[in-house]
């Protein structure tokens, strides 16, 4: 039996063998990658939950919890996708050998916060993570530069809230261990709980890109190397959701806060707003974007939204469903950007109004694509269905309307912005730049439609990933979720997601049976039309995905902008800067000014 | 023995001032032999007693274990220097007589030998300092540090006025608090001046910034640090500690203002300069934050000071040979180069993250969360902008067509050995804060200090 130490021994040595044979030959990094994820899968899917470990001589400071054998999973499963993925996409990489090397030492650093109970080494690993992801970033687009910086300063602001969290805790109990915290906190004050609670959050929040600090999605995932912002968005948030999911079921937060409404406490009340704002931002901006992948960031922020709901409610279905919509977020994403990085492999543009009719040319993505948008638009018989009904079912019990409208809005909205590049990309007319376009090379289909059949197959027996939800559950002392078999079931009912896969596989095969009975249609050259009595000669013209949904874009055109506004703030502060440079290139006479007036000062105050 | 620190980098000094050429080829050998001196032969504690005079009444020069570790490092920095700096011939005496003037700053037990001393650093760093016709700014630096000599000089003779002698330990036995007061605010302003805390520290970001690769780095690092030896020995260990609290303040203004002042920066240079005194301010908010004595914040503080001495001399020797040219012919600057900036801000792996999470730990247990506060947020604003220079530098546009930048071989060992270093004790701190104890245990010990110098008796 492997232990997590010799896992993470073997993926540091990894970064460095990747690093190195990336040097001789660029598809080999990505190769070590694979293994080594395929390598977690096996090693960590039998492993034993509940187990504590030293790590290099430290005792006890990493614990195996069903948490983290759930979120590892995931980590690993959309690792070895990308590693696949990037054996062949590797080729257009600006820096291979250093790109390989940072995304092995990227899943170092995730599976050590999942493993660590101590909060430091959770730290060191998260800003392993960090570290390594940052450097992948500016390896992308010429903009993910400046995206860089803005992914820095963001989870910078919430690691640093997060260390100040720890220390505070420390102060008082004098042991990083999150159990042993766990098991005191609910004697402190209001005050220190409120204080520390919401510290720890804050990195989770920067990371899984809550409101306020969802700014930075939209730069980073939308900028980076493409293939790296499925792990991006389908991973590194996972991270953000997995310290908010850590420290809302390790801390007795019912204990902790009051009750404020329908047995929902009053932290759980403003997590699940702020899941609310996130919803409802990501879901409108990202209905605006005209590039598919800053689209999917904003999708991003508003699934960050409902995972957050999901799991700030602490109940039986709703925090199930938060978790299960981890995975489906994970896989969902993944997909998307995957299939996204096979188009601009092809037709090196992200632009959705450049691109057009490519499902003729690369089928296997489109379908990738589409699975990847039914699932997130929560449409059964996909895994994403299961998740956001389990999600509703909570805030329905709860008596949750206000929330449940923004759930619901952001679905309807989610069906709005994920058509955008179907319609864009996808269908329409094929743009003649992209007549010679072919699908991409078999070693990037492959994980492709691993992920589709993943997707499909968890939504139609979805028994294993709820095993996994129910041992969370059952580990933090929560009632867990009731199943059997596909009969999934709440308090209000109950769901066969066979039944339901049945019903879907008759009508698309009646469906199919009714296309082949009726007459085919005919193929007409995009000449061979006319408008205005104008006979078109150049079909380019013909394609609209510009302006895509102007009229719903129109009704909330000037609202107000946090990116803007956090520039602006950095602006003044930029200004304080200012000061003191134009302090600094003042004259010898101008100094001689502040020496008296820090003598003055110093002899008046004394000490 | 311990006078040779001295003697024998000023006596090179002299000898060459006629052979400037030869000065620069003896400079690594006379660094190299003090610190084989200093690890071979000579050892904590050792008292020299200038012409035979016993202590109070004469000068004498102490090697104890808290100046035996900063000797080490300064040493070890002027050497490294010496390798990976491009200069003029005739600066070679300077540099000489600066090892010796540091060397006796460090060793002495006099306060007015320490402010020649001082003198000698200044009068070598203004001439450093109008490296790259930069006169102006080295003017500026001049009539900053001149007022800064003579409050020190005042402060050292009310030092002799109120104890009746110049030997550090008699007078910190005799001097009673109130009366030293008065002697410590004026030494204090003298040494924030050196150590470029704002608004004191103005003069530091023309005069760093200039481009060469020996004054910010002989400035920065090598001064620096000794001056901040020479505060931990004036206001620990021979008056009693206080807590200056308008120095504690005025160090948090500065980091804050250092740190917003670096982001605004459009060149290299003036961003680590604000950077460097942005870390100064940060070693001196907490060495006047653990004034009450408590030795793990003050083992934390030259941790820190350790990290950024280092960071320091990675960073300004790099931007002195590159500029802006960027990383991609020289990727082994750049290695060093952004291992240095994670080492300033701290992430993991490296011996700033110890540094930073010394200090938290040390200051949360003495009940300080103002400080922890101020250094996080800083450390944001630093991170943004050290990332945005490394990622600047790494992906330049290469459109511009100019001459081919490289370091010069020396110099690229040296700060590829240096982050190196910086790694290695991010992996194995103690290698560090095995001195760095030492010297926080024995930098609140009056007694062996004194005994050590009055071997018991006067």
């Amino acid at each position: 039996m492997q232990s997590l130490q010799s896992l993470i021994i073997y993926l540091a040595v990894g970064t460095l063998i990747g690093y190195f044979l990336s040097k001789i030959n660029k598809h080999l990094g990505p190769i070590v990658l694979f293994a080594l994820s395929i390598f977690g899968l096996y090693a960590l899917w039998g492993m034993p939950t509940g187990v504590t470990e030293s790590l290099f001589g430290f005792e006890g400071v990493l614990k195996f919890t069903a948490l983290s054998k759930y979120l590892s999973i995931v980590t690993l499963i959309v690792f070895a996708c990308y590693g696949f993925f990037n054996i062949s996409w590797i080729s257009k990489a600006k820096r291979p050998a250093a790109f390989n090397a940072l995304s092995i030492l990227t899943l170092l650093g995730t599976l050590g916060v999942f493993f660590s109970a101590h909060l430091i080494v959770l730290y060191i690993f998260w800003e392993i993570a960090v570290l390594a992801s940052l450097f992948i970033v500016p390896m992308g687009k010429e903009e993910s530069r400046k995206a860089t910086i803005w992914y820095v300063v963001i989870s910078s602001i919430g690691t640093y809230l997060f260390l100040y969290g720890v220390f505070m805790l420390y102060e008082r109990y004098g042991t990083f261990d999150i159990f042993e915290i766990a098991q005191h906190i609910q004697n402190a004050s209001t005050g220190f709980r409120w204080a520390v609670v919401l510290l720890l959050l804050a990195a989770g929040i920067a990371k899984s890109g809550i409101f306020p600090l969802h700014v930075w999605l939209r730069n980073v995932h939308g900028n980076a190397p493409d293939t790296f912002s499925a792990v991006l968005s389908g991973q590194l948030v996972k991270m953000g959701s997995y310290l908010i999911a850590l420290i809302l079921s390790v801390f007795p937060i019912a204990n902790m806060f009051s009750e404020f409404y329908n047995g929902v406490n009053i932290l759980s009340y403003i997590l699940i707003w702020l899941g609310n704002i996130s919803i409802l931002v990501g879901t409108l901006m990202a209905i605006k974007q005209n590039d598919m992948k800053m689209l999917i960031a904003y999708s991003t922020v508003a699934n960050s939204g409902y995972i957050l709901i999901g799991l700030a409610t602490l109940h039986q279905v709703g925090y199930a469903g938060g978790l299960f919509h981890v995975i489906n977020h994970a896989l969902a994403a993944t997909m998307i950007f995957l299939s996204f990085a096979a188009v601009v492999y092809r037709t090196g543009t992200t632009k959705i109004d450049e691109m057009g009719g490519l499902i003729h040319r690369m089928p296997v993505t489109f379908v990738t694509y589409l699975v990847g948008i039914i699932s997130l638009a929560g449409i059964p018989p996909t895994s994403g269905f299961i998740s956001k009904w389990m999600i509703f079912q909570a805030l329905v019990s709860k008596g949750m309307f206000v929330t449940e409208m923004f759930v619901f809005i952001g679905s309807i909205g989610s069906f709005l912005y994920v058509f955008r590049p179907l319609a864009g990309v996808f269908l329409g007319q094929l743009k003649s730049k992209h007549k010679e376009v072919k699908e991409v090379p078999i070693i990037m289909q492959i994980p492709m439609i691993i992920l589709v059949a993943l997707t499909v197959l968890w939504g139609v027996f979805p028994q294993q990933v709820l095993v996994w939800i129910t041992d969370v559950q059952k580990e933090f002392g929560m009632k867990p979720f009731e199943f059997e078999g596909t009969v999934l079931k709440t308090s209000m009912g109950y769901w066969d997601t066979w039944i339901v896969f049945v019903m879907f596989a008759v009508g698309f095969i009646i469906a199919a049976v009714i296309y082949m009975l009726m007459p085919k249609g005919k193929k007409i050259p995009l000449e061979d039309q006319y408008t205005s009595g104008e006979f078109l000669h150049n079909y380019d013209l013909y394609h609209y995905a510009t302006k895509f949904y102007a009229f719903l874009e129109r009704e909330y055109e000037g609202h107000p902008s946090f990116e803007d506004w956090y520039l602006s703030i950095v602006n003044t502060l930029k200004a304080f800067g200012k000061f003191v440079d134009y302090l600094a290139r003042r004259t010898a006479s101008a100094y001689i000014f502040w020496a008296a007036i820090v003598l003055a000062l110093i002899m008046w105050v004394r000490w | 023995m311990i006078a040779l620190l001295v003697a024998v980098p000023l006596a090179f000094g002299f000898a060459t001032v006629a052979f400037p050429k030869l000065s620069r080829y003896i400079l690594p050998f006379v660094a190299l032999f003090n610190l084989v001196l200093l690890l071979g032969f000579v050892h904590p504690s050792q008292v020299t007693e200038i012409g035979k005079w016993p202590a109070a009444y004469g000068i004498v020069l102490v090697l104890d274990n808290v100046s035996y570790p900063f000797l080490i490092f300064v040493n070890l920095i002027l050497f490294a220097l010496s390798i990976s700096a491009t200069y003029e011939d005739k600066l070679g005496v300077l540099l000489l007589v600066l090892t010796a003037a540091l060397n006796g700053l460090l060793l002495t037990g006099d306060f007015f030998n320490s402010f020649v001393f001082l003198e000698i650093i200044a009068a070598v760093a203004y001439v450093l300092a109008s490296q790259n016709k930069n006169s102006y700014a080295a003017f500026k630096y001049l009539i900053f540090g001149s007022v800064a000599g003579i409050l020190y000089l005042i402060g050292v003779v009310s030092m002799y006025v109120y104890a009746g002698t110049l030997n550090m330990a008699y007078a910190g036995f005799v001097a009673s608090p109130e009366y030293v007061q008065v002697a410590g605010i004026l030494i204090v302003i003298a040494l924030l001046v050196e150590l470029k805390i704002l608004p004191l520290g103005l003069w530091a970001p023309d005069v760093y910034s200039n481009g060469s690769t020996v004054t910010p780095v002989a400035l920065g690092s090598a001064v620096t640090v000794a001056i901040f030896y020479l505060f931990s020995r004036i206001f620990f260990n021979i008056l009693e500690p206080v807590k200056p609290m308008p120095v504690y303040v005025l160090s948090l203004i500065s980091i804050v203002f250092a740190q917003l002042a670096a982001m605004k920066q459009k060149t290299l240079g003036r961003t680590v300069a604000y950077a460097s005194i942005a870390g100064a301010s940060t070693v001196m908010a907490v060495l006047s934050s653990g004034a009450l004595g408590v030795e793990k914040i003050a083992s934390a503080a030259y941790l820190y000071l350790f990290n950024e001495a280092i960071s320091m001399f990675i960073l300004f020797t790099i931007y002195g040979y590159l500029n802006h040219k960027g990383f991609k012919n020289n990727s082994v600057a750049g290695i060093a180069f952004s291992l240095a900036s994670i080492s300033l801000i701290g992430f993991p792996l490296t011996a700033g993250f110890w540094a930073k999470i010394n200090l938290l730990t040390a200051l949360f247990e003495a009940g300080d969360y103002i400080l922890p506060a101020i250094l996080l947020v800083a450390t944001v604003i630093e991170a943004g902008y050290l990332i945005k220079w490394n990622v600047e530098l790494w992906y330049v546009d290469d459109d511009s067509e100019t001459e081919e930048m490289e370091l010069p071989f020396g110099a690229q060992v040296v700060v590829l050995l240096f982050a190196l270093a910086l790694v290695i004790v991010g992996f194995m701190p103690d290698l560090v804060t095995a001195y760095t104890d030492k010297i926080a245990s024995h930098i609140f010990d009056f007694k062996t200090y004194f005994d050590t110098i009055m071997k018991g008796g006067m």
